[in-house]
């Protein structure tokens, strides 16, 4: 008989399979990126003694880009040497990441040894690295006994880390700022990683996203709890009273409206779907508000004025619980959406555009950051917000998104057009609008990471420099930046969505992007050119001109103001692209 | 009485002036296994696109499993495992991953996914290539792991648009010896260009040319078309078309003259019946020569080019 018939391909014949030929990115991005790891490193380390041909900094810049290259070559390339030299190095980053974020360690000006000050950047960095080369090699591992251990380190670091960093919200809430916020972001890293490369319908996997869920449930209520409760009970029957002791009613109806909005969570009981013990849990937490709530209407409990907790500790620690809920539904959810959106996660993890863009960033926030601190230490004192200062954060992060929204956008649905993948998601059963919003929510979650190099610069200022600063501007400004950000990659979605060459799309969204940014730059100076306008029309065009562009709104936003008529036009203008999008993928349904 | 697995009554579509599809209709049976042929461009990917509701027709009706294509989109393609011509697969998956991702989209739940995915790439032939990255797979195995989606949720009714092309004359036998599997548990059609092949597996034959049905028959139905009878004499051509139309069945005589003196004369017959040994025994009572005497059944293959050469 005929030996071929059933045979797998790697016993067929070159026409059959075609070879996997990753010899320019192999050539590329592995030698290129290990010349570069080793002149980083060694100008990083020979500069400070005064040799070599350039500064320390430059060294560090080689070494980043290096790093990057190397993650770029071991996720693209396969081959059995390759990837198991990138899974030991993985294995090696781990070692060296525990040991960093472990072991005690004396600093200079300090008296003693202690464990965790390494933590920040070089542990988090090394663990970051480590994830990036371990799951790459799980990926790609063909022993199944290795790569089982490998997604176990995995699992069992994601899980440690998770809880680790949830418990230390719990009970130091002031290290949230800096080590529980790193953890929990590691912990993230981790376990997406894990799942990505796991099967979980079967074993103990399974069970994983779920804990995940509950762990960062429970973050969420504790946080909003701690946040609320404390101060209410604290104030007792005195907040709902005026000055002269009458009853002040606006406040009655806010106390009945909080008390209502807890017992909503009763609704809970009807969703069938859940789980049980997930329906009584929320219930429960309802009951429990409403309670709270209730008590403090009657008595007063406490005598010591609560500290502050909700910016930032609460925030962070509620920030790290939803981001806990929102990966395990994700994960385990069998919705056309979450389905469609572990896809595209998958398809960025794998496409060259998200590091590119990603590691631009970085290269943006290193700069604005740079400039914000020389200015900082050199010139006279600034009044707060000193934020305002941060070029980063204004005009660079305006001229960064005008570049990174096309980038990340075009490929989205001109892709899956051009090679036909779009129809074979149209003929399953799926409606428009996961696909659309499947392909949104992955873009936008990119363009919010555009933004955290910045965060952990900014971050690293206050934890290891130990200055202090106002933060609270960067509440309004993230708001600011994630609505209109919303607004941009549905624009970009839109444009996408029209044509099959990727080019095409963005070029649109550029040219879109483009006028948001210099509407805004240029407001006063267009309304001042145009002749024959009386003072007033003049300024309500500066006006609207100030609200469509996004500069003037990132601004105010850095001076802590959140200014709602911008906010809900940005917003209205991703709904209505998305909206449009999806009518414009339904219009192959049109006669 | 059980709705048709796929129902089309009066189908049209246009692409502005450009007329794909004219007034089709045809209708299947749950269970059958039918081919449809035509040349490139006749309407069968655009016939079959419709049926799949990702296009839209102009103007008729169609139904899969009881439900329009137009209107019950989402029942139709629940009940649909669909192999597109081009088998667009995302390169930077894996098999086993883009499958299973395909399983939870066509809501195949829990504990049946896993087996239902072994299943399928045991069936497909992709049990070797589950781990490989899509992008490095050969166009024969794409072919493949496009069969496998397109059984992958166990669907009633699969639409296969041309699952041999770009095979090896091994990989075609294989992949035909599994659409005959099928046959029975899911209803299936498939387009095709290997005439000899459809031939083998096929119940039944739908043929479009230039976006009309032009033969919906069962191949039983096309053998039993009135054959004709071919036979080379040497004889006068008056006489002999005399002698040959009083024979009883025979309606039509027309004759060639060959190069060598020879007359070549095929005659068409009414009914079944066989008539050669009749004709050859008055050939010989006439004292002509005899050298071939055929009866010749018509063949898939004729009929097809029949169609496609029709006002063309």
């Amino acid at each position: 008989m005929n030996q071929t018939t059933n045979e797998p391909a790697e016993s067929g014949g070159p026409s059959e399979t075609l070879t996997e030929q990753p010899t320019m990115i192999r050539i590329l991005c592995g030698f290129g990126g290990l010349f570069l790891l080793t002149l980083g490193l060694a100008t990083a380390y020979f500069a400070p003694m005064g040799r070599g041909l350039f500064s320390e900094g430059w060294g560090y810049l080689f070494t980043a880009v290096g790093c990057a290259l190397l993650v770029f070559h071991a996720i693209r390339d396969s081959d059995t040497e390759v990837r198991r030299v990138y899974g030991g190095l993985g294995a090696l980053m781990l070692v060296l990441a525990i040991g960093l974020s472990v072991a005690p360690v004396k600093l200079a000006g300090m008296d003693e040894g202690v464990s965790g000050v390494l933590l920040m950047p070089w542990g988090a960095l090394a663990g970051l690295l480590s994830v990036l080369f371990l799951v790459n090699f799980a990926r790609h591992e063909t022993d199944v006994n290795l790569s089982a251990w490998v997604r176990l380190t995995l699992g069992a670091m994601g899980g440690l880390l998770a809880v680790l960093s949830v418990m230390l919200g719990l009970i130091k809430p002031d290290s949230l700022l800096g080590t529980g916020f790193v953890l929990g972001v590691l912990a993230l890293v981790f376990l997406v990683s894990f799942f990505v490369v796991t099967d979980l319908s079967t074993g103990w996997a399974r069970y994983l996203p779920l804990g995940l869920g509950t762990l960062g449930g429970i973050a969420v209520v504790y946080s909003i709890g701690k946040a609320i409760f404390p101060i209410v009970l604290f104030e007792g029957p005195t907040a709902l009273m005026n000055a002269g002791n009458t009853t002040d009613k606006w406040a009655v109806i806010g106390r009945l409206i909080a008390i209502v909005i807890s017992l909503s969570l009763l609704l809970a009981l009807v969703l069938k779907q859940c789980p049980k013990w997930l329906r009584y849990s929320i219930a429960g937490t309802g009951v429990v508000f409403a309670g709270l709530f209730t008590l403090a209407c009657f008595t007063t409990l406490g005598t010591i004025a609560p500290t502050p907790y909700f910016v930032p500790n609460g925030l962070i620690l509620m920030f790290i619980g939803l981001a806990f809920v929102a990966t395990s539904y994700v994960i385990v959810s069998d919705h056309p959406l979450a389905i469609l959106t572990r896809r595209e996660i998958l398809g960025l993890a794998y496409s060259p555009i998200a590091y590119i863009v990603l590691f631009s960033a970085a290269i943006v926030g290193l700069l604005g950051h740079w400039l914000f601190y020389a200015g900082m230490t050199s010139g006279p004192v600034v009044p707060e917000p000193i934020l305002l200062n941060h070029l980063g954060l204004h005009i660079l992060a305006c001229i960064m998104a005008v570049f990174a929204v096309p980038a990340i956008t075009m490929r989205s649905f001109s892709e899956e057009k051009r090679s036909g993948t779009l129809e074979m998601l149209f003929t399953a059963p799926v409606n428009e609008w996961p696909v659309v919003l499947s392909k949104f929510l992955p873009a936008w979650l990119l363009f919010g990471l555009l933004f955290v190099p910045m965060m952990i610069y900014l971050m690293a200022m206050v934890v290891v420099g130990g200055s202090s600063f106002d933060q609270r501007p960067l509440l309004s400004y993230f708001l600011v930046v994630m609505v209109c950000g919303a607004s941009f990659i549905s624009v970009g979605l839109f444009f996408s969505s029209f044509t099959r060459n990727q080019i095409v799309a963005a070029v649109m969204t550029f040219a879109v992007m483009m006028f948001f940014f210099l509407i805004g730059i240029l407001s006063g100076d267009i309304s001042q050119t145009i002749k024959g306008l009386s003072p007033a029309t003049a300024s309500g065009l500066t006006a609207i001109m100030d609200r469509i562009g996004f500069y003037q709104l990132w601004m105010s936003s850095l001076r802590g103001q959140l200014e709602l008529t911008p906010v809900v036009f940005h917003a209205s203008v991703a709904v209505f692209f998305l909206f449009a999008t999806t009518k414009v993928l339904e219009a192959r349904k049109w006669n | 009485m059980t709705a048709p697995a796929i129902l089309v009554e009066h189908l049209c579509k246009n692409f502005g002036t450009v007329v794909a599809v004219a007034d089709v209709s045809f209708r299947i049976e749950s269970g059958e296994l039918v081919g449809f042929l035509g040349l490139n461009g006749a309407g069968k990917s655009t016939t079959m696109k419709i049926l799949t509701t990702y296009l839209p027709a102009s103007s008729g009706r169609a139904t899969v499993a009881g439900f329009d294509v137009m209107h019950d989109s989402l029942d139709v393609r629940k009940k649909l495992g669909y192999l597109p011509e081009s088998v667009p697969l995302p390169p930077e998956m894996r098999v086993e991953e883009y499958l299973r991702m395909r399983a939870q989209l066509k809501q195949v739940t829990g504990t049946d996914r896993q087996s239902r995915l072994d299943y399928c790439l045991d069936r497909s032939r992709t049990m070797g290539v589950r781990k490989r990255i899509i992008g490095t797979l050969s166009k024969g195995y794409r072919q493949r792991v496009g069969l496998a989606d397109a059984l992958i949720s166990d669907p009633p009714v699969l639409i296969l648009d041309e699952p041999l092309s770009g095979l090896d004359p091994v990989q075609q036998e294989e992949t035909l010896k599994t659409i005959t599997e099928l046959r029975g548990q899911h209803t299936v059609l498939f387009s095709s260009h290997q005439l000899s092949d459809v031939e083998k597996i096929c119940d039944r034959v739908l043929m479009i040319h230039r976006g009309q049905l032009q033969f919906d028959g069962t191949l039983s139905q096309i053998a039993k078309r009135t054959p004709s009878v071919i036979l080379e004499v040497k004889a006068n051509v008056d006489d002999a078309k005399k002698l040959f139309s009083t024979v009883e069945g025979v309606v039509d005589v027309q004759s060639a003259s060959q190069s060598d003196g020879w007359q070549c004369f095929t005659l068409k017959m009414t009914d079944q019946r066989d008539v050669r040994e009749s004709l050859a025994r008055r050939c010989a009572e006439k004292g002509w020569g005899l050298r071939s005497l055929e009866l010749r059944r018509e063949k898939l293959e004729d009929t097809f080019l029949k169609v496609a050469y029709q006002r063309s």
